[in-house]
């Protein structure tokens, strides 16, 4: 039988219920959540933590602690959507510039620098004149500009990958070009892209708060994350909690989410097996 | 041990020493025992051991550099008068450098790359003494012309890339003699390097050896080597030394199976047995067996010139009507294509012809850079060529594509150098070795399963070692599998590139042994492309000698070994330990 390193799992037993408990915390909000999101209680405005409203309530005298578990799905949703679809299109364009070189690579990259030298809110704003405001289209554009990030990794590593005998061998076993590249290419690859995604994570939970303050992703009264802190920045010397709660929030999240990723990768590195 | 030879007191002392890892969470494991050795004034004296022996691990303990698991539990180390075990860190910096230098092994790893080569060497000067920059530059001038290096004044600027790896491995050898000190470590100093250079090396230090009266502690698991250079000899194995003495005694008169072992299982460049000695060790009495004499079992076929070589060979002939590869005027041109930069030609390849009939073994020959690999790499498909032609079976390769790419592709078959890459890390052994069975048409499961555990079977190794991952094997297993792997495509011809330079003397003997014994069995030919001439000598029956992207000379191996008519091959030749 082939010995088992829990030792390596570590990180994982610990990250992973608290993932979890993330997930279904942000599922189920409306069960969780003390108080109504949008509820305007005009007598508590302002108000600091106390037994009744755990995190204070913000200028319009809402529940911080109920919106931050609301703003949870939006976050959640954001940071998630836009990290697969830049990475599903930064391994894409990544892996076949590197597997076919030459006049691909250099026309993708080139292509991957111009939509690197787009700012995020220039990309949103144009993606939101044609298909209108919503959050999904505030997510893609948000996952659009990660591919160039995602791709430039993976074109990398790839490329080192590449140099490698056992990709020659594989060649020599005359392995079809795709099965070269998912059977051989993709699992090295994921390792490192797993660390940088759940990097990429955090940064999208941010950016969206970006587009939220220019109304261009989700729209107040909703809460996510990003508006809160933003909301929260006019009364930072009165009420300090209002953007400091959702940013605790965001640190933790990130955090678990981190500890996750490197788990995941330790648990997919055979190397790390003894 | 030779002391009648030697009077007055020795330089370094070596008593006794045991070092000890300790592991978290492991079991410790001693890495030295009790070994006690020591170097006399002007000596030059050999290490001699395979992986794991602790050669090594002893040069680090003097130079105090152990890794932080390992501690000295037992003996001395004694330098001159002054016992080094007792001397703190501050006291020992100045011994380092100074009385005690190093050459490492792997001297690109050992230069800075960001620095030039010229303040490299002058660094002992800065550490020990106050030379002004002028002095410091006009005192690697020296140390350039005394190890060799041509235009000292343009070579003081250049960066260590723009070196070759026998430069480099001069340039560290300056850095070393610089303050003169009375003892060098030589950590396996040619390993890395092409024969010819690896024997300008060795002269090298012999003659610094004579002319400063330096003496040496040469490490290395070459036994050929050692017998060109060294005074006396110590054989390791398993943290114990085994055997010592006299190099000329050791080499005439060795007593210890292990010693004996290790001598016969180098192959020769001539009058090779048909099987090579190996040495097997099993793991389980490595440590328990006190002589270290129970580890060897000599292969019992070994030494026996046979017949059934002779009979492949006769075979050959037979078969020569049916040529597999067919070279014709083959050249090869490297060329950067940047977007916006200018292109940049090298020339890899001119005029390259040979054929390879059934059944025939090829070697090739030459030093790094000479176009070997890139040959290879064309027969294999792997790299394109335009001028020139390269037949398969009577068919272009260009021209192959699609099914008959296929049927290309399982005919010929690679084994790689580099033991460490070989195989996907990601996936078990078994996993790469059924995707290599698989691609040959009409297989079903079990029987892509049970031919799987044959060949893992034929290649010597053992069952329970198909699960596991690449990086659980060493080198030497890995090396196996890979031909395995190779094998299990049923190949028409197998192309290896210096499947054994990674390797250990008596592991490349196993491996060799190995396709020798598969190649009766499966009947292919081989291409063997090896700076190695002593392997080559072994498998091969006909040889391809090449330097600078020419071929110089090709034969019969035995004709071109005994009168060799080009310069080069002469010296290549000549460059041969033993």
């Amino acid at each position: 039988m082939k010995r088992i390193n829990w030792k390596k799992f570590g990180l994982v037993t610990f990250s992973l219920p608290l993932v979890i408990l993330i997930i279904m915390i942000a599922s189920m909000a409306e069960y969780v959540a003390p108080f109504d999101p949008y509820f305007l209680d005009v007598m508590v405005m302002l108000e600091g933590p106390s037994e009744k409203h755990w995190m204070g309530t913000d200028e319009l005298g809402r529940d911080v602690f109920s919106r931050i578990i609301f703003g949870a799905q939006v976050s959640l949703q954001v940071g998630v959507c836009a990290v697969l679809v830049g990475l599903t299109g930064g391994v894409f364009v990544g892996v076949l510039a590197a597997y076919y070189g030459g006049y691909v690579d250099q026309i993708l990259m080139r292509f991957m620098d111009i939509v690197f030298c787009f700012p995020a809110i220039l990309l949103a704003v144009i993606l939101m004149a044609n298909f209108g405001t919503s959050i999904f289209n505030a997510m893609l554009a948000i996952g659009i500009i990660f591919i160039p990030g995602f791709a430039r990794l993976t074109r990398a590593i790839t490329q080192t990958v590449q140099r490698q005998a056992f990709l020659e061998a594989a060649v020599c076993l005359g392995l079809p070009g795709h099965k070269i590249i998912f059977r051989e290419i993709l699992p090295n690859v994921l390792g490192p892209l797993l660390v940088e995604a759940t990097v990429a994570f955090s940064y999208a939970v941010l950016l969206e708060s970006a587009l939220s303050f220019l109304g261009l992703g989700s729209q107040p009264p909703e809460p996510s994350w990003g508006n809160m802190i933003n909301i929260g920045r006019g009364f930072i010397d009165q009420a300090p909690w209002i953007s400091l709660a959702p940013g605790l929030a965001l640190f933790f999240t990130v955090f678990i989410f981190n500890l996750f990723g490197d788990g995941l990768r330790d648990i997919l590195d055979p190397k790390l097996n003894e | 041990m030779n002391k009648s030879l030697h009077h007055g007191h020795p330089l370094l002392r070596v008593e006794k020493l045991s070092i000890q890892n300790f592991r978290s969470g492991g079991e410790d494991s001693k890495i030295l025992d009790e070994i006690s050795f020591d170097v006399f004034p002007g000596e030059i004296v050999g290490l001699i051991g395979e992986s794991g022996s602790g050669k090594t691990i002893s040069s680090k303990a003097i130079l105090r550099m152990l890794p932080h698991s390992m501690k000295i539990t037992n003996g001395s180390i004694s330098f001159k008068d002054t016992d080094l075990l007792s001397l703190n860190d501050r006291q020992y910096e100045k011994f380092r450098g100074k009385s005690i230098a190093l050459i490492p092994q792997d001297a690109l790893h050992a230069l800075n790359p960001v620095q030039k080569i010229g303040t490299q060497v002058a660094e002992p000067f800065s550490i020990h003494g106050d030379l002004t920059k002028k002095e410091k530059k006009s005192k690697v001038f020296e140390l350039f012309s005394r190890v060799n290096i041509t235009n000292p004044e343009n070579r003081y600027d250049n960066y260590p890339h723009e070196f070759s790896g026998g430069m480099q491995q001069r340039a560290l050898t300056a850095s070393a003699i610089a303050l003169k000190p009375p003892l060098i470590i030589a950590d396996e100093p040619t390993t890395a390097l092409d024969v010819t250079i690896q024997a300008r090396i060795v002269d090298l230090i012999r003659n610094l050896s004579r002319e400063l009266g330096i003496s040496f502690l040469f490490i290395s698991h070459d036994l050929g080597l050692i017998s060109n250079l060294c005074d006396r000899v110590y054989v390791m194995r398993y943290g114990k030394i085994i055997e010592s003495g006299n190099t000329e005694t050791i080499f005439k008169t060795a007593s210890h199976p292990y010693t004996l072992a290790l001598m016969n299982s180098r192959p020769k460049l001539l009058e090779n047995p048909h099987r090579l000695t190996t040495i097997e060790a099993d793991n389980g009495y490595k440590r328990s067996d006190e002589n270290g004499t129970k580890a060897i079992i000599v292969d019992p076929k070994a030494g026996s010139t046979n017949q059934a070589s002779r009979l492949s060979n006769k075979a050959t002939s037979n078969h020569e009507s049916k040529v597999l590869f067919e070279v014709k005027n083959l050249s090869k041109t490297y060329s950067n294509n940047g977007f916006f930069s200018k292109k940049n030609y090298q020339k890899a390849l001119t005029n390259v012809n040979f054929k390879l009939a059934l059944g025939e073994n090829l070697g090739i020959v030459g030093e790094s850079g000479s176009g070997k690999t890139t040959i290879l790499r064309i027969l294999l498909k792997l790299t394109p060529y335009k001028e020139g032609s390269v037949d398969f079976s009577g068919k272009e390769l260009n021209e192959i594509r699609l099914e008959q790419l296929k049927d290309f592709r399982r005919n010929v078959q690679p084994v790689f150098q580099d033991p460490y890459s070989t195989f996907n890390p990601r996936f078990s052994i078994k996993s790469s070795l059924e995707l290599a069975c698989k691609l040959s048409p009409d297989k079903n499961e079990s029987r892509v399963n049970s031919e799987v555990k044959e060949m893992f079977n034929l290649v010597g190794l053992d069952q329970q070692l198909l699960h596991s991952f690449p990086h659980q094997l060493s080198g030497g297993q890995r090396q196996r599998a890979a031909i395995a792997r190779a094998l299990l495509c049923r190949p028409k011809i197998l192309l290896m590139d210096e499947p054994t330079s990674a390797l250990d003397v008596s592991i490349q003997a196993q491996v060799l042994n190995l396709i020798k014994d598969l190649q009766a069995q499966f009947k292919f030919s081989i291409i063997i492309v090896t700076h190695d001439l002593p392997v080559v000598s072994f498998l091969c029956n006909r040889i391809l000698v090449m330097k600078d992207g020419k071929v110089v000379e090709t034969g019969e191996t035995g004709t071109i070994i005994k009168s060799p008519s080009h310069d080069y091959t002469k010296n290549l030749i000549q460059s041969v330990p033993i």
